[in-house]
């Protein structure tokens, strides 16, 4: 059972982080031409709430399952602390694009945060996997 | 032949290295690897199958997204083969990692066919919500199969 939740779990980290990765791409000014970065998140953070409920979902059964691997490790809230930094990142520029999209400015372009928020991403996954080990 | 160089990986000084210290770092890196292997492919593949992104073309998503899904491979490959070398025999004599490779290859065998013989007419549908039969099967084969890349490579950390 453990097994078949962690490959759920899997699948939707990289189902999020190509979503993720879309959003930095057009945040940093790049492809996707004919889309606004806000009608881009307008299709892309919904999916990515949907992925992020299941991976909580997920992990939380997991946490269920083998309580000792994972709670009493500082790692562990440092992923926790990394996963709400993430959401509010994505929340952040989803906003800051509506806002852009409303006062008819172009499409910001940031392509320092658009790093920051996939090296963020990359940092879960890190935190993820450094659970097993330390 | 092959026991014979399996051997004589894992008792490189490179199989030793990953194997006493490197091992969690390098799967970190082969785990970011995969997400976006996947990830990206699972973006592109929707889009084929006429679920996501149909006011845009195939080929504005697939332009943007695929040299990612390539970068993503080279270094899933590199880790890959890192991680393989640490216990290289007991990896080959794995099942779960057998399978693995069986799914990655007809996963390659299913693009090479789409890209050979599909995408030339990808004129004529670049732009349609719900592309040809072909193209949207190909889409969910590759989905199943990457489905099952992960599924079996998750498989072979218990069951090694």
């Amino acid at each position: 059972m453990i097994a078949s939740i962690q490959m759920v779990h899997i699948l939707c980290l990289a189902c999020v982080f190509a979503l993720g990765l879309a959003l930095a791409l057009k945040l940093a000014g790049g492809g996707f031409d004919s889309e606004s970065l806000d009608s881009l998140g307008r299709r892309f953070v919904p999916a990515i709430w949907i992925f992020v409920a299941l991976l909580l979902v997920t992990g939380s059964l997991l946490i269920i399952a083998e309580p000792i691997r994972s709670l009493p490790k500082p790692v562990f809230y440092i992923k926790m602390a990394l996963v709400a930094l993430a959401v509010s990142m994505t929340s952040a520029i989803a906003a800051w694009a509506r806002r852009a999209q409303r006062s008819g400015a172009t499409a910001p372009v940031n392509k320092a945060v658009a790093v920051v928020y996939m090296l963020v991403w990359c940092s879960i996954i890190v935190a993820g996997r450094m659970i097993a080990y330390y | 032949m092959l026991l014979e160089f399996l051997q004589w990986l894992g008792a490189t000084r490179l199989g030793i290295a990953v194997a006493e210290d490197w091992f969690p770092k390098v799967e970190c890196v082969h785990v970011i690897a995969l997400a976006a292997v996947v990830g990206t492919i699972f973006l592109v593949d929707t889009r084929l199958i006429g679920l996501t992104s149909t006011r845009l073309s195939f080929r504005n998503i697939s332009s943007r997204l695929l040299p990612w899904t390539w970068a993503g491979f080279i270094l899933a490959v590199i880790t890959g083969f890192l991680l393989f070398s640490s216990n290289s025999v007991a990896y080959y004599e794995n099942g779960a990692f057998r399978l693995k490779l069986v799914l990655m290859i007809l996963a390659a065998v299913n693009m090479l066919y789409f890209e050979l013989v599909t995408f030339r007419t990808v004129a004529a549908w670049d732009g349609a919500a719900k592309p040809p039969f072909a193209a949207r099967f190909a889409g969910v084969l590759s989905v199943a199969l990457w489905c099952g890349v992960i599924m079996t490579g998750r498989w072979i950390g218990f069951s090694l």
